[in-house]
């Protein structure tokens, strides 16, 4: 009975007459906060503000009649049950013109749908999600990772200056995103498949996430790393060149820590739709676990800064890095795209 | 004719498949499907056409499963719908057939009451506490929605800025309300 009791609590003709302007100043404030608490009515009433109330009400008693025309004779239930059997002729034909209207359908579409709206959706998150998701994971599929070890980068400057490269060469849309430096490698650790947002849709979806970890023992074969635009990413820099080295890691696994970024990020609001701004932090996990010497290594504003920084420092615990098993300070550097 | 639950008409449409059945639970929530549609299709012949659609689609997906929550699953159900639809590069009958539908997978989560939208917010201290610390705009139309009753488009003259952003200021200092009170548990 709950359900719907709540779904009385937005009729139909609320919707029509807040559309229509028929509420008091008070009332609208009781919907709104009706619709603040219900996902569903309040994209559904976005959808409708963007049309005239006439017609949205006109449109609704047609789609009652097409319900009612399809659901209300009992045949139907009979062309379920029988048809599976399919006996009597009459009945086949009943079948062709209770389905004839969803070819219909079907056909006129495949002439309308020429133009795909991805583009002209503004606040359609799970859209951009979804789509990320699936890019992802070609990119996932894409990386290959050789192995050269014995190489090593001098020292931090000389590290930095190429991870801030490689962002760089991301952010210009390159298809290269390493540079040609033979002692920088990109491994995909990262299973893409989670990120296949098609079937959830979280608050935040519009930030999905990649880590990735740069290490200097192996070489990617960088072909087709276009990054997308929405991503998060992370990258771990390394420091250490003996084998049996592992970087710093999240605790409860990257993507654990790739769902908490994508699900606490708050967007700046100086950020403007269709907008992306991209923050690089840096920061010790230290040998005990413990981070240390958080710092901003690049942003575009003081807003976006202050909130990588909190999304580090309220974040999950790390794993210290370890070489040969034994933990020591080893520096990470997270890349934190916002969108919008 | 007698009201019956939710429940109750999933289970007897999954029993018998009558379609009135189903027609008399779907009429409940027809016009958030359509709104929904409308806002991702843009098209009300489109979003039409997507109700009809997704009726046809309940007619076998409902008996196939048991829906805990029917309202966040059609939500979910007719989000997919719309996607699909938005997909470029393929058949429309490739996208009737492939639209997921997934009863366990979608975000409980967001139907999650936030604090500030139960009838009586069990940590008025907390709460405010929280809201005192929120950016100015936040703060202002967190107090004048809540606290003061006024519908957006009041706020929106009084602060002279747009409905919109009257809307993005409610989300944001609803979202950082709750890191907040979150945090100081």
């Amino acid at each position: 009975m709950k359900e719907r009791e709540k779904q009385g609590n937005i009729s139909r003709s609320d919707f029509l007459r807040y559309r229509k302007g028929e509420m008091s100043e008070r009332e609208k404030n009781s919907f709104e906060r009706e619709l603040q608490k219900d996902p569903f009515a309040a994209e559904a009433e976005e959808g409708f503000s963007e049309f005239p109330a006439a017609s949205s009400e006109k449109d609704l008693s047609h789609l009652d009649r097409l319900i009612k025309s399809r659901s209300g004779k009992r045949k139907s239930f009979v062309f379920y049950r029988i048809a599976a059997s399919a006996a009597v002729l009459m009945i086949i034909s009943t079948i062709f013109l209770v389905t004839r209207n969803n070819y219909e359908s079907i056909k006129e579409k495949e002439t309308i749908i020429a133009v795909p709206a991805i583009m002209d959706i503004k606040e359609a998150e799970p859209i951009r999600g979804e789509i990320t998701g699936d890019e992802e994971k070609s990119i996932a599929e894409n990386r290959q990772v050789m192995s050269r070890p014995g190489q090593r980068i001098a020292d931090a400057i000389n590290r930095e200056s190429i991870s801030t490269k490689a962002v760089k060469a991301e952010d210009a849309g390159e298809k290269n995103i390493v540079p040609q430096t033979d002692d920088l490698i990109i491994v995909d650790e990262k299973k893409q498949e989670d990120v296949n947002t098609e079937k959830q849709y979280p608050a935040a979806a519009q930030a999905v996430t990649a880590v990735y970890g740069i290490r200097k023992k192996s070489v990617p074969d960088t072909e087709e790393v276009s990054l997308d635009e929405v991503v998060v990413t992370g990258y771990g820099v390394e420091r250490q060149e003996a084998d049996g080295f592992t970087p710093p890691l999240p605790v409860e696994g990257k993507k654990s820590y790739n769902d908490y970024l994508a699900g606490n990020i708050i967007i700046p609001e100086i950020l403007k739709e269709g907008e992306r701004a991209v923050v690089i932090v840096s920061f010790i996990v230290k040998a005990s676990g413990v981070l240390d010497s958080l710092k901003v290594v690049r942003s575009p504003g003081d807003e976006f800064s202050a909130e990588a920084e909190r999304l580090v420092r309220e974040g999950p615990a790390w794993m210290p890095g370890r070489t040969d098993g034994v933990p020591h300070d080893d520096e990470v550097r997270l890349r934190i795209v916002f969108k919008k | 004719m007698k009201r019956r639950s939710v429940e109750e008409l999933t289970d007897e449409f999954s029993a018998t498949g009558d379609l009135e059945i189903l027609g008399e639970l779907y009429s409940g929530y027809m016009h958030l499907v359509y709104g929904v549609c409308l806002k991702y299709l843009k098209d009300r012949d489109e979003s039409q056409d997507a109700v009809i659609q997704i009726f046809e689609k309940l007619i076998t997906e409902i008996p196939k499963q048991k829906i805990e929550n029917f309202r966040g699953w059609l939500h979910v159900v007719t989000k997919n719908y719309c996607l699909m639809q938005l997909r470029a590069g393929r058949t429309n009958i490739e996208k009737f057939k492939d639209w997921a539908i997934d009863p366990g997978n979608f975000m409980e989560s967001e139907y999650e009451l936030h604090p500030i939208d139960k009838d009586e917010p069990d940590m008025d201290k907390a709460l405010e506490d929280c809201i005192e610390r929120l950016k100015d705009e936040q703060k202002k139309c967190i107090r004048l929605f809540y606290y003061e009753n006024r519908c957006y488009s009041e706020i929106a003259l009084s602060l002279d800025i747009d409905e919109k952003k009257v809307k993005s200021h409610l989300q944001n200092g609803k979202r950082n309300l709750k890191l907040c009170l979150e945090a100081g548990k």
